[in-house]
Protein backbone atom coordinates (compact mmCIF):
# COMPACT_ATOMS: atom_id res chain seq x y z
CA UNK A 1 0.00 0.00 0.00
CA UNK A 2 2.65 2.58 1.02
CA UNK A 3 4.61 1.64 -1.88
CA UNK A 4 1.83 2.06 -4.28
CA UNK A 5 1.26 5.93 -2.67
CA UNK A 6 5.08 6.38 -2.79
CA UNK A 7 4.99 5.51 -6.58
CA UNK A 8 2.10 7.45 -7.27
CA UNK A 9 3.33 10.34 -5.71
CA UNK A 10 6.54 10.38 -7.49
CA UNK A 11 4.80 9.68 -10.83
CA UNK A 12 2.40 12.66 -10.11
CA UNK A 13 5.76 14.87 -9.37
CA UNK A 14 7.53 13.88 -12.32
CA UNK A 15 4.58 14.55 -14.33
CA UNK A 16 4.29 18.17 -12.76
CA UNK A 17 7.84 18.45 -12.65
CA UNK A 18 7.63 17.84 -17.00
CA UNK A 19 4.86 19.71 -17.73
CA UNK A 20 6.05 23.01 -16.12
CA UNK A 21 9.52 22.65 -17.55
CA UNK A 22 7.62 22.09 -21.00
CA UNK A 23 5.42 25.07 -20.45
CA UNK A 24 8.32 27.28 -19.46
CA UNK A 25 10.33 26.32 -22.85
CA UNK A 26 7.88 27.49 -24.69
CA UNK A 27 7.30 30.72 -22.99
CA UNK A 28 10.64 31.77 -23.57
CA UNK A 29 11.23 30.69 -26.86
CA UNK A 30 8.34 32.35 -28.84
CA UNK A 31 8.89 35.74 -29.41
CA UNK A 32 7.79 38.30 -27.36
CA UNK A 33 8.96 40.48 -24.91
CA UNK A 34 7.39 41.01 -21.39
CA UNK A 35 9.91 43.75 -20.61
CA UNK A 36 8.28 45.98 -23.43
CA UNK A 37 4.82 45.25 -22.32
CA UNK A 38 6.14 46.26 -18.26
CA UNK A 39 7.62 49.84 -20.24
CA UNK A 40 4.21 50.55 -21.82
CA UNK A 41 2.40 50.58 -18.27
CA UNK A 42 4.93 52.75 -16.73
CA UNK A 43 4.16 55.39 -20.28
CA UNK A 44 8.01 55.54 -20.59
CA UNK A 45 10.16 56.04 -23.44
CA UNK A 46 12.43 53.35 -22.82
CA UNK A 47 16.36 53.37 -23.96
CA UNK A 48 17.96 50.06 -24.53
CA UNK A 49 20.16 50.76 -21.35
CA UNK A 50 16.75 50.74 -19.12
CA UNK A 51 15.36 47.34 -20.78
CA UNK A 52 18.88 45.93 -20.20
CA UNK A 53 18.88 46.87 -16.64
CA UNK A 54 15.03 45.61 -15.99
CA UNK A 55 15.51 42.59 -17.92
CA UNK A 56 18.99 41.66 -15.53
CA UNK A 57 16.70 42.69 -12.77
CA UNK A 58 14.48 40.20 -13.41
CA UNK A 59 16.54 37.44 -14.46
CA UNK A 60 15.93 37.19 -18.28
CA UNK A 61 19.15 37.36 -19.38
CA UNK A 62 19.98 34.06 -17.53
CA UNK A 63 20.38 30.88 -19.80
CA UNK A 64 17.05 28.96 -19.91
CA UNK A 65 17.75 26.24 -17.58
CA UNK A 66 19.11 28.34 -14.51
CA UNK A 67 16.06 30.55 -15.32
CA UNK A 68 13.91 27.41 -14.59
CA UNK A 69 15.64 26.37 -11.90
CA UNK A 70 15.21 29.54 -9.86
CA UNK A 71 11.77 29.22 -10.60
CA UNK A 72 11.79 25.68 -9.45
CA UNK A 73 13.72 26.37 -6.30
CA UNK A 74 11.33 29.45 -5.35
CA UNK A 75 8.20 27.47 -5.49
CA UNK A 76 9.86 24.77 -3.08
CA UNK A 77 9.35 27.73 -0.69
CA UNK A 78 5.98 28.24 -2.15
CA UNK A 79 6.93 31.44 -3.49
CA UNK A 80 5.65 32.09 -6.97
CA UNK A 81 7.46 34.94 -7.62
CA UNK A 82 5.86 38.11 -8.53
CA UNK A 83 3.72 39.96 -11.16
CA UNK A 84 5.35 41.91 -13.81
CA UNK A 85 2.79 43.69 -14.21
CA UNK A 86 1.55 44.67 -10.99
CA UNK A 87 4.50 44.12 -8.87
CA UNK A 88 2.42 41.89 -6.17
CA UNK A 89 2.88 38.14 -5.25
CA UNK A 90 1.45 35.81 -7.81
CA UNK A 91 0.23 33.60 -5.01
CA UNK A 92 -1.80 36.81 -3.13
CA UNK A 93 -3.05 37.94 -6.21
CA UNK A 94 -4.22 34.54 -7.10
CA UNK A 95 -5.50 34.13 -3.62
CA UNK A 96 -7.56 37.23 -3.78
CA UNK A 97 -9.06 36.29 -7.08
CA UNK A 98 -9.80 32.83 -6.74
CA UNK A 99 -12.65 32.94 -4.12
CA UNK A 100 -14.74 34.62 -7.34
CA UNK A 101 -13.90 31.83 -9.98
CA UNK A 102 -15.04 29.38 -7.00
CA UNK A 103 -17.99 31.43 -6.86
CA UNK A 104 -18.95 31.95 -10.61
CA UNK A 105 -18.48 27.86 -10.89
CA UNK A 106 -20.72 26.77 -7.97
CA UNK A 107 -23.34 29.37 -9.63
CA UNK A 108 -22.69 27.87 -12.91
CA UNK A 109 -23.12 24.17 -11.28
CA UNK A 110 -26.08 24.82 -9.67
CA UNK A 111 -27.61 26.60 -12.90
CA UNK A 112 -26.76 23.27 -14.75
CA UNK A 113 -28.20 20.55 -12.43
CA UNK A 114 -31.22 22.66 -11.99
CA UNK A 115 -31.96 22.72 -15.83
CA UNK A 116 -30.40 19.55 -17.18
CA UNK A 117 -31.96 17.40 -14.06
CA UNK A 118 -35.35 18.45 -14.14
CA UNK A 119 -35.49 18.61 -17.96
CA UNK A 120 -33.57 15.10 -18.98
CA UNK A 121 -35.85 13.54 -16.25
CA UNK A 122 -39.28 14.59 -18.40
CA UNK A 123 -37.50 14.14 -21.66
CA UNK A 124 -36.93 10.43 -20.58
CA UNK A 125 -40.20 10.10 -18.87
CA UNK A 126 -42.09 11.99 -22.10
CA UNK A 127 -39.82 9.77 -24.63
CA UNK A 128 -40.35 10.70 -28.08
CA UNK A 129 -43.05 13.22 -27.41
CA UNK A 130 -43.00 16.85 -27.66
CA UNK A 131 -41.48 17.84 -24.73
CA UNK A 132 -38.53 15.06 -25.46
CA UNK A 133 -37.98 16.91 -28.82
CA UNK A 134 -38.46 20.27 -27.93
CA UNK A 135 -35.68 19.76 -25.11
CA UNK A 136 -33.63 18.23 -27.53
CA UNK A 137 -33.71 20.77 -30.16
CA UNK A 138 -33.24 23.51 -27.48
CA UNK A 139 -30.13 21.61 -26.44
CA UNK A 140 -28.58 21.28 -29.77
CA UNK A 141 -29.09 25.04 -30.41
CA UNK A 142 -27.74 26.38 -27.37
CA UNK A 143 -24.95 23.86 -27.92
CA UNK A 144 -24.10 25.16 -31.38
CA UNK A 145 -23.42 28.54 -29.98
CA UNK A 146 -20.22 30.30 -28.58
CA UNK A 147 -20.99 30.86 -24.93
CA UNK A 148 -19.60 34.42 -25.06
CA UNK A 149 -22.67 34.76 -27.49
CA UNK A 150 -24.90 33.18 -25.44
CA UNK A 151 -24.00 35.43 -22.79
CA UNK A 152 -23.79 38.42 -24.99
CA UNK A 153 -27.81 37.51 -26.34
CA UNK A 154 -28.92 37.45 -21.94
CA UNK A 155 -26.82 40.40 -21.04
CA UNK A 156 -29.16 42.18 -24.14
CA UNK A 157 -32.21 40.65 -22.50
CA UNK A 158 -31.76 41.48 -19.08
CA UNK A 159 -29.48 43.70 -18.72
CA UNK A 160 -30.38 46.11 -21.28
CA UNK A 161 -33.86 45.44 -22.65
CA UNK A 162 -35.73 44.88 -19.05
CA UNK A 163 -32.85 46.28 -17.05
CA UNK A 164 -33.24 43.80 -14.04
CA UNK A 165 -29.48 42.73 -13.80
CA UNK A 166 -26.04 44.33 -13.68
CA UNK A 167 -24.35 43.97 -17.17
CA UNK A 168 -21.07 43.34 -15.47
CA UNK A 169 -18.87 43.88 -12.75
CA UNK A 170 -18.44 41.72 -9.29
CA UNK A 171 -21.02 43.73 -6.79
CA UNK A 172 -22.96 41.12 -4.87
CA UNK A 173 -25.11 38.40 -5.74
CA UNK A 174 -26.74 39.88 -8.68
CA UNK A 175 -24.27 40.59 -10.86
CA UNK A 176 -23.12 36.77 -10.39
CA UNK A 177 -26.60 35.57 -11.89
CA UNK A 178 -25.96 36.07 -15.59
CA UNK A 179 -22.28 34.49 -15.79
CA UNK A 180 -23.23 31.67 -14.57
CA UNK A 181 -26.89 31.27 -16.13
CA UNK A 182 -24.24 31.81 -19.47
CA UNK A 183 -21.57 28.91 -18.28
CA UNK A 184 -24.55 26.64 -16.53
CA UNK A 185 -26.78 26.59 -19.66
CA UNK A 186 -24.32 25.99 -22.05
CA UNK A 187 -22.74 23.52 -19.99
CA UNK A 188 -26.77 22.03 -19.78
CA UNK A 189 -27.21 21.87 -23.23
CA UNK A 190 -24.62 18.58 -23.40
CA UNK A 191 -25.78 17.30 -20.27
CA UNK A 192 -29.80 16.91 -21.25
CA UNK A 193 -29.33 14.16 -23.42
CA UNK A 194 -26.94 12.18 -21.37
CA UNK A 195 -28.67 12.41 -18.41
CA UNK A 196 -32.10 11.23 -20.83
CA UNK A 197 -30.19 8.57 -22.22
CA UNK A 198 -28.47 7.23 -19.07
CA UNK A 199 -32.13 7.13 -17.11
CA UNK A 200 -33.85 5.62 -20.16
CA UNK A 201 -31.19 2.78 -19.42
CA UNK A 202 -31.81 2.25 -15.86
CA UNK A 203 -35.67 2.77 -16.49
CA UNK A 204 -35.73 -0.68 -18.21
CA UNK A 205 -33.93 -2.31 -15.70
CA UNK A 206 -35.99 -5.11 -13.92
CA UNK A 207 -35.82 -3.80 -10.23
CA UNK A 208 -37.63 -0.63 -11.79
CA UNK A 209 -40.03 -2.66 -13.39
CA UNK A 210 -40.69 -4.61 -10.05
CA UNK A 211 -40.73 -1.54 -8.31
CA UNK A 212 -43.52 0.21 -10.24
CA UNK A 213 -45.58 -2.97 -10.22
CA UNK A 214 -45.70 -3.53 -6.37
CA UNK A 215 -47.77 0.36 -7.11
CA UNK A 216 -44.77 2.31 -5.55
CA UNK A 217 -44.86 6.40 -6.12
CA UNK A 218 -43.13 7.06 -9.72
CA UNK A 219 -41.57 10.03 -8.05
CA UNK A 220 -40.46 7.87 -5.51
CA UNK A 221 -38.79 5.22 -7.47
CA UNK A 222 -37.36 8.06 -9.68
CA UNK A 223 -35.36 9.34 -6.53
CA UNK A 224 -34.54 6.10 -4.34
CA UNK A 225 -33.84 3.72 -7.15
CA UNK A 226 -33.70 5.49 -10.79
CA UNK A 227 -31.30 8.54 -9.56
CA UNK A 228 -29.36 6.42 -7.39
CA UNK A 229 -28.64 3.68 -10.46
CA UNK A 230 -27.54 6.14 -12.44
CA UNK A 231 -25.21 8.09 -9.91
CA UNK A 232 -22.17 6.78 -11.39
CA UNK A 233 -22.39 8.56 -14.88
CA UNK A 234 -23.91 11.22 -13.04
CA UNK A 235 -21.05 11.39 -10.85
CA UNK A 236 -18.31 10.85 -13.77
CA UNK A 237 -20.37 13.95 -16.02
CA UNK A 238 -19.99 16.15 -12.79
CA UNK A 239 -16.01 15.65 -12.83
CA UNK A 240 -15.96 15.99 -16.43
CA UNK A 241 -17.68 19.20 -16.19
CA UNK A 242 -15.65 20.71 -13.13
CA UNK A 243 -12.68 20.04 -15.45
CA UNK A 244 -14.08 22.39 -18.71
CA UNK A 245 -15.60 24.59 -16.00
CA UNK A 246 -11.43 25.91 -16.18
CA UNK A 247 -11.80 26.43 -19.21
CA UNK A 248 -15.52 28.01 -19.45
CA UNK A 249 -14.68 30.95 -16.57
CA UNK A 250 -11.96 32.00 -19.01
CA UNK A 251 -14.33 33.09 -21.62
CA UNK A 252 -16.84 34.24 -19.26
CA UNK A 253 -15.00 36.24 -17.12
CA UNK A 254 -13.54 37.77 -20.25
CA UNK A 255 -17.04 38.73 -21.15
CA UNK A 256 -18.60 39.94 -17.95
CA UNK A 257 -15.57 41.87 -16.75
CA UNK A 258 -15.65 39.81 -13.98
CA UNK A 259 -12.12 39.85 -11.13
CA UNK A 260 -11.63 36.33 -11.22
CA UNK A 261 -8.44 33.95 -12.14
CA UNK A 262 -9.66 33.41 -15.91
CA UNK A 263 -9.76 37.26 -16.55
CA UNK A 264 -6.40 37.41 -14.87
CA UNK A 265 -4.64 35.07 -17.11
CA UNK A 266 -5.94 36.55 -20.33
CA UNK A 267 -4.73 40.21 -19.26
CA UNK A 268 -1.35 38.36 -18.08
CA UNK A 269 -0.95 36.62 -21.88
CA UNK A 270 -1.22 39.62 -23.54
CA UNK A 271 1.54 40.95 -21.35
CA UNK A 272 3.64 38.13 -21.55
CA UNK A 273 3.43 38.29 -17.52
CA UNK A 274 5.30 35.03 -17.12
CA UNK A 275 5.25 34.24 -13.31
CA UNK A 276 1.70 34.68 -14.10
CA UNK A 277 1.15 32.11 -16.50
CA UNK A 278 3.49 29.94 -14.91
CA UNK A 279 1.65 30.10 -11.67
CA UNK A 280 -1.79 28.85 -13.52
CA UNK A 281 -0.84 26.34 -15.67
CA UNK A 282 0.74 24.51 -12.55
CA UNK A 283 -2.92 25.40 -10.99
CA UNK A 284 -4.52 24.12 -13.21
CA UNK A 285 -2.67 20.67 -13.83
CA UNK A 286 -3.05 20.20 -10.22
CA UNK A 287 -7.05 20.97 -10.27
CA UNK A 288 -7.56 18.80 -13.19
CA UNK A 289 -5.16 16.20 -11.14
CA UNK A 290 -7.62 16.63 -7.78
CA UNK A 291 -10.57 16.73 -10.07
CA UNK A 292 -9.72 13.41 -11.76
CA UNK A 293 -8.68 11.96 -8.81
CA UNK A 294 -11.81 12.60 -6.43
CA UNK A 295 -14.17 11.67 -9.20
CA UNK A 296 -12.61 7.78 -9.43
CA UNK A 297 -13.30 7.58 -5.37
CA UNK A 298 -16.75 8.91 -5.42
CA UNK A 299 -17.18 7.25 -8.16
CA UNK A 300 -15.61 3.68 -6.04
CA UNK A 301 -17.79 4.48 -2.75
CA UNK A 302 -20.93 4.93 -4.93
CA UNK A 303 -20.75 1.78 -6.38
CA UNK A 304 -18.41 -0.92 -4.46
CA UNK A 305 -18.58 -3.14 -7.27
CA UNK A 306 -16.50 -1.14 -9.66
CA UNK A 307 -13.48 -0.73 -6.64
CA UNK A 308 -13.88 -4.52 -6.57
CA UNK A 309 -13.69 -5.09 -10.27
CA UNK A 310 -10.75 -2.48 -10.41
CA UNK A 311 -9.02 -5.05 -7.81
CA UNK A 312 -9.58 -7.88 -9.61
CA UNK A 313 -8.13 -6.35 -12.54
CA UNK A 314 -4.74 -5.01 -11.20
CA UNK B 1 -36.15 11.90 -37.35
CA UNK B 2 -36.71 9.87 -40.14
CA UNK B 3 -34.41 9.56 -43.47
CA UNK B 4 -36.22 11.79 -45.47
CA UNK B 5 -35.19 14.31 -43.50
CA UNK B 6 -31.62 13.65 -42.75
CA UNK B 7 -31.14 13.18 -46.03
CA UNK B 8 -32.33 16.62 -46.92
CA UNK B 9 -30.80 17.98 -43.97
CA UNK B 10 -27.24 16.58 -46.17
CA UNK B 11 -28.24 18.28 -48.98
CA UNK B 12 -28.48 21.17 -47.61
CA UNK B 13 -25.38 21.25 -45.53
CA UNK B 14 -23.52 20.20 -49.00
CA UNK B 15 -25.45 23.15 -50.50
CA UNK B 16 -24.88 25.40 -48.50
CA UNK B 17 -21.13 24.44 -48.66
CA UNK B 18 -21.07 24.21 -52.19
CA UNK B 19 -22.50 27.99 -52.29
CA UNK B 20 -19.95 29.23 -49.67
CA UNK B 21 -16.97 28.30 -50.90
CA UNK B 22 -17.65 28.54 -54.93
CA UNK B 23 -19.49 32.16 -55.22
CA UNK B 24 -16.83 34.69 -54.80
CA UNK B 25 -18.70 37.76 -53.74
CA UNK B 26 -22.87 37.09 -53.97
CA UNK B 27 -23.03 40.99 -52.92
CA UNK B 28 -22.40 44.06 -54.88
CA UNK B 29 -20.14 44.77 -51.37
CA UNK B 30 -16.24 44.89 -50.97
CA UNK B 31 -15.78 43.16 -47.49
CA UNK B 32 -12.89 45.00 -46.57
CA UNK B 33 -14.07 48.62 -47.93
CA UNK B 34 -14.13 51.40 -45.60
CA UNK B 35 -16.79 53.85 -45.86
CA UNK B 36 -16.89 56.08 -42.78
CA UNK B 37 -20.26 57.97 -44.20
CA UNK B 38 -22.56 54.27 -43.60
CA UNK B 39 -21.03 53.28 -40.30
CA UNK B 40 -23.42 50.96 -37.63
CA UNK B 41 -26.17 51.04 -40.90
CA UNK B 42 -29.05 49.12 -39.46
CA UNK B 43 -30.24 45.99 -41.70
CA UNK B 44 -32.14 47.79 -44.83
CA UNK B 45 -32.86 47.14 -47.76
CA UNK B 46 -29.38 48.51 -49.68
CA UNK B 47 -27.14 46.61 -46.82
CA UNK B 48 -29.02 43.63 -45.77
CA UNK B 49 -27.01 43.08 -42.62
CA UNK B 50 -26.61 46.26 -42.14
CA UNK B 51 -22.81 47.73 -41.86
CA UNK B 52 -19.94 47.53 -39.37
CA UNK B 53 -18.09 50.28 -37.11
CA UNK B 54 -15.58 50.81 -40.32
CA UNK B 55 -19.37 51.44 -42.41
CA UNK B 56 -18.14 47.74 -44.12
CA UNK B 57 -21.18 45.61 -45.56
CA UNK B 58 -22.18 42.81 -42.82
CA UNK B 59 -23.37 40.80 -45.52
CA UNK B 60 -20.42 40.27 -47.42
CA UNK B 61 -18.21 39.80 -44.51
CA UNK B 62 -20.10 37.15 -42.92
CA UNK B 63 -20.09 35.50 -46.74
CA UNK B 64 -16.13 36.43 -46.88
CA UNK B 65 -15.74 34.94 -43.70
CA UNK B 66 -16.89 31.51 -44.27
CA UNK B 67 -13.88 30.78 -45.85
CA UNK B 68 -11.68 31.45 -43.66
CA UNK B 69 -13.71 30.22 -40.43
CA UNK B 70 -15.07 26.69 -41.64
CA UNK B 71 -11.63 26.17 -44.19
CA UNK B 72 -9.17 26.79 -41.42
CA UNK B 73 -11.38 24.45 -39.25
CA UNK B 74 -11.40 21.79 -41.58
CA UNK B 75 -7.27 22.41 -42.13
CA UNK B 76 -7.05 22.08 -38.66
CA UNK B 77 -8.82 18.87 -38.43
CA UNK B 78 -7.24 17.03 -41.18
CA UNK B 79 -3.87 17.88 -39.90
CA UNK B 80 -4.92 16.46 -36.68
CA UNK B 81 -5.85 13.47 -38.01
CA UNK B 82 -2.49 13.27 -40.07
CA UNK B 83 -0.98 13.70 -36.85
CA UNK B 84 -3.05 11.39 -34.83
CA UNK B 85 -3.72 8.57 -36.86
CA UNK B 86 -0.26 7.00 -38.06
CA UNK B 87 0.83 7.57 -34.52
CA UNK B 88 -1.65 6.09 -33.04
CA UNK B 89 -1.92 3.24 -35.83
CA UNK B 90 1.82 2.54 -35.22
CA UNK B 91 1.66 2.57 -31.33
CA UNK B 92 -1.45 -0.07 -30.98
CA UNK B 93 0.57 -2.52 -33.49
CA UNK B 94 3.94 -2.26 -32.41
CA UNK B 95 2.84 -2.44 -28.52
CA UNK B 96 6.06 -2.97 -26.10
CA UNK B 97 8.32 -0.35 -25.69
CA UNK B 98 6.64 2.50 -28.52
CA UNK B 99 2.95 1.83 -26.97
CA UNK B 100 4.40 2.89 -23.70
CA UNK B 101 6.21 6.08 -24.69
CA UNK B 102 3.02 7.16 -26.51
CA UNK B 103 0.30 5.75 -24.11
CA UNK B 104 1.33 8.00 -20.91
CA UNK B 105 1.62 11.13 -24.01
CA UNK B 106 -1.75 10.42 -24.91
CA UNK B 107 -3.15 9.99 -21.24
CA UNK B 108 -1.56 12.66 -20.17
CA UNK B 109 -3.12 15.23 -23.24
CA UNK B 110 -6.89 13.09 -22.74
CA UNK B 111 -6.97 14.62 -18.43
CA UNK B 112 -6.96 18.65 -19.70
CA UNK B 113 -10.45 19.04 -21.27
CA UNK B 114 -10.41 20.98 -24.63
CA UNK B 115 -10.82 24.45 -23.83
CA UNK B 116 -8.55 24.83 -20.78
CA UNK B 117 -5.49 23.14 -23.11
CA UNK B 118 -6.25 25.14 -25.93
CA UNK B 119 -6.30 28.08 -23.91
CA UNK B 120 -3.25 27.66 -21.90
CA UNK B 121 -1.31 26.25 -25.19
CA UNK B 122 -2.34 29.91 -26.80
CA UNK B 123 -1.41 32.08 -23.63
CA UNK B 124 1.90 30.05 -23.69
CA UNK B 125 2.71 30.73 -27.37
CA UNK B 126 1.26 34.24 -27.37
CA UNK B 127 -1.70 35.73 -29.83
CA UNK B 128 -1.67 35.05 -33.49
CA UNK B 129 -3.23 33.25 -35.42
CA UNK B 130 -0.70 30.21 -35.90
CA UNK B 131 -0.72 29.96 -32.28
CA UNK B 132 -3.47 29.47 -32.21
CA UNK B 133 -3.58 26.54 -34.72
CA UNK B 134 -0.68 24.89 -33.59
CA UNK B 135 -2.82 24.94 -29.90
CA UNK B 136 -6.03 23.69 -31.33
CA UNK B 137 -3.94 21.03 -33.01
CA UNK B 138 -2.25 20.09 -30.22
CA UNK B 139 -5.31 19.50 -28.24
CA UNK B 140 -7.46 17.53 -31.36
CA UNK B 141 -4.50 14.81 -32.45
CA UNK B 142 -4.58 13.19 -29.54
CA UNK B 143 -8.40 12.10 -29.51
CA UNK B 144 -7.67 10.76 -33.31
CA UNK B 145 -4.47 9.13 -32.01
CA UNK B 146 -6.05 7.23 -29.02
CA UNK B 147 -8.90 6.00 -31.42
CA UNK B 148 -6.81 5.02 -33.99
CA UNK B 149 -4.32 3.13 -31.36
CA UNK B 150 -7.98 1.27 -29.71
CA UNK B 151 -8.77 0.07 -33.47
CA UNK B 152 -5.41 -1.03 -34.16
CA UNK B 153 -5.48 -2.83 -30.33
CA UNK B 154 -8.38 -5.00 -31.51
CA UNK B 155 -8.04 -5.35 -34.77
CA UNK B 156 -4.86 -7.08 -34.47
CA UNK B 157 -5.62 -9.32 -32.38
CA UNK B 158 -8.84 -10.87 -34.48
CA UNK B 159 -8.30 -14.08 -36.94
CA UNK B 160 -8.05 -12.21 -40.44
CA UNK B 161 -4.70 -10.41 -39.32
CA UNK B 162 -2.86 -13.21 -37.99
CA UNK B 163 -3.58 -15.14 -40.91
CA UNK B 164 -2.26 -12.34 -43.13
CA UNK B 165 0.74 -11.68 -41.60
CA UNK B 166 1.07 -15.81 -41.16
CA UNK B 167 1.02 -15.99 -44.91
CA UNK B 168 3.60 -13.92 -45.75
CA UNK B 169 1.48 -9.95 -45.76
CA UNK B 170 4.40 -7.41 -44.44
CA UNK B 171 2.77 -5.55 -41.15
CA UNK B 172 2.87 -2.40 -43.38
CA UNK B 173 0.05 -3.65 -45.88
CA UNK B 174 -1.81 -5.18 -43.24
CA UNK B 175 -2.02 -2.02 -41.56
CA UNK B 176 -1.99 -0.12 -44.91
CA UNK B 177 -4.87 -2.50 -46.32
CA UNK B 178 -7.03 -3.86 -43.74
CA UNK B 179 -6.50 -1.95 -40.76
CA UNK B 180 -6.46 1.48 -41.88
CA UNK B 181 -9.59 1.77 -43.76
CA UNK B 182 -11.14 -0.04 -40.74
CA UNK B 183 -10.50 2.96 -38.62
CA UNK B 184 -10.92 5.96 -41.09
CA UNK B 185 -15.15 4.83 -40.90
CA UNK B 186 -14.67 5.59 -37.04
CA UNK B 187 -12.25 8.92 -38.09
CA UNK B 188 -14.85 9.72 -40.02
CA UNK B 189 -17.86 9.98 -37.71
CA UNK B 190 -15.51 11.46 -35.07
CA UNK B 191 -14.00 14.23 -37.28
CA UNK B 192 -17.44 15.25 -38.58
CA UNK B 193 -18.73 15.89 -34.71
CA UNK B 194 -15.23 17.79 -33.92
CA UNK B 195 -15.51 20.54 -36.85
CA UNK B 196 -18.11 22.13 -35.24
CA UNK B 197 -16.05 22.08 -31.67
CA UNK B 198 -13.38 22.99 -33.57
CA UNK B 199 -14.71 26.37 -35.06
CA UNK B 200 -16.79 26.69 -31.83
CA UNK B 201 -13.32 26.62 -29.94
CA UNK B 202 -11.78 28.46 -32.31
CA UNK B 203 -14.39 31.60 -32.34
CA UNK B 204 -14.13 31.72 -28.47
CA UNK B 205 -9.89 31.79 -28.75
CA UNK B 206 -10.28 34.57 -31.16
CA UNK B 207 -12.76 36.41 -29.05
CA UNK B 208 -10.24 36.17 -26.21
CA UNK B 209 -7.80 38.00 -28.70
CA UNK B 210 -5.76 34.75 -28.44
CA UNK B 211 -6.69 34.21 -32.18
CA UNK B 212 -6.45 35.60 -36.06
CA UNK B 213 -6.63 39.23 -35.56
CA UNK B 214 -8.79 42.28 -37.59
CA UNK B 215 -9.17 43.13 -39.73
CA UNK B 216 -9.61 39.26 -41.37
CA UNK B 217 -13.06 38.58 -42.00
CA UNK B 218 -13.31 36.05 -39.61
CA UNK B 219 -16.07 34.93 -37.58
CA UNK B 220 -14.85 34.72 -33.78
CA UNK B 221 -12.88 37.78 -34.75
CA UNK B 222 -15.73 39.73 -36.04
CA UNK B 223 -18.01 39.11 -33.18
CA UNK B 224 -15.24 40.25 -30.94
CA UNK B 225 -14.73 43.51 -33.24
CA UNK B 226 -18.55 43.97 -32.84
CA UNK B 227 -18.77 43.57 -29.01
CA UNK B 228 -17.56 47.21 -28.47
CA UNK B 229 -21.05 48.44 -30.50
CA UNK B 230 -22.77 45.62 -28.66
CA UNK B 231 -25.49 48.82 -27.37
CA UNK B 232 -25.44 51.16 -30.75
CA UNK B 233 -25.70 48.19 -33.23
CA UNK B 234 -26.27 44.98 -31.72
CA UNK B 235 -26.83 42.98 -35.27
CA UNK B 236 -22.96 43.46 -35.07
CA UNK B 237 -23.35 40.98 -33.41
CA UNK B 238 -25.93 38.63 -34.17
CA UNK B 239 -25.24 37.73 -37.79
CA UNK B 240 -21.57 36.51 -36.99
CA UNK B 241 -22.90 34.58 -34.28
CA UNK B 242 -25.74 32.96 -36.30
CA UNK B 243 -23.05 32.24 -38.92
CA UNK B 244 -21.53 30.49 -36.21
CA UNK B 245 -24.28 28.59 -35.05
CA UNK B 246 -25.61 27.52 -38.64
CA UNK B 247 -22.29 25.98 -39.54
CA UNK B 248 -21.34 23.92 -35.82
CA UNK B 249 -24.96 22.43 -36.34
CA UNK B 250 -24.87 21.66 -40.10
CA UNK B 251 -21.03 20.10 -39.39
CA UNK B 252 -23.34 18.13 -36.26
CA UNK B 253 -25.81 17.13 -38.61
CA UNK B 254 -23.50 15.29 -40.84
CA UNK B 255 -21.54 13.99 -38.23
CA UNK B 256 -24.68 12.07 -37.20
CA UNK B 257 -25.33 11.05 -41.16
CA UNK B 258 -22.08 9.27 -41.35
CA UNK B 259 -22.23 7.76 -37.62
CA UNK B 260 -25.60 6.10 -38.31
CA UNK B 261 -24.67 5.13 -41.85
CA UNK B 262 -21.50 3.92 -39.95
CA UNK B 263 -23.22 1.93 -37.42
CA UNK B 264 -25.43 0.10 -39.95
CA UNK B 265 -22.23 -1.05 -41.48
CA UNK B 266 -20.71 -2.47 -37.87
CA UNK B 267 -24.33 -4.18 -37.71
CA UNK B 268 -24.12 -5.44 -41.71
CA UNK B 269 -21.09 -6.94 -40.64
CA UNK B 270 -21.47 -8.46 -37.58
CA UNK B 271 -24.44 -10.67 -39.19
Amino acid sequence: MAASIARKVLRLLVFLLGLTFLSFCLLKLVPGDPVRGILRVDEMAATQDQMGGIRKELGLDLPLYRQYGIWLSQLLKLDLGSSYLSGRPVAAEFAEKLPNTLALAAGSLLVMLLVSLPLGALAARHRNRWLDRMSRYMSAAVSSMPSFWLGLLLIDLFAVRLQLLPPMGSEGIASLILPSATLGLSMAALYVGLIRSSLIESGSQEFILSARARGIHPFRIFVRHQLRHSLVPLLTLLGESLASLLGGTVVIETLFNYPGIGKWIVDAVSARDYPVIMGYVLFAALFILLVNRSTEAACRLANPELARKELRHS
Amino acid sequence: MNTTMRNAGMLIAAAAAVALFSIPSPTPWNPYEISMGERLLPPGTEHWLGTDHLGRDLLARIIAGARPTIGIGLAVLLVSIAIGVPLGLLSGMKGGRTDSIFKPIIDGFMTFPDYLSAIILSALLGPGLMSMLIAVIAVKWVRYARLARSVALAEKEKDYAAMALLSGLSPVRLVLKHILPHAMGHVAALAAADLGKIILLMASLSYLGLGSQPPAPEWGSMLSEGRAYFHAAPHLMLAPGLAVMAAVLLAGFAGNRLRDRYDVKLKGGAE
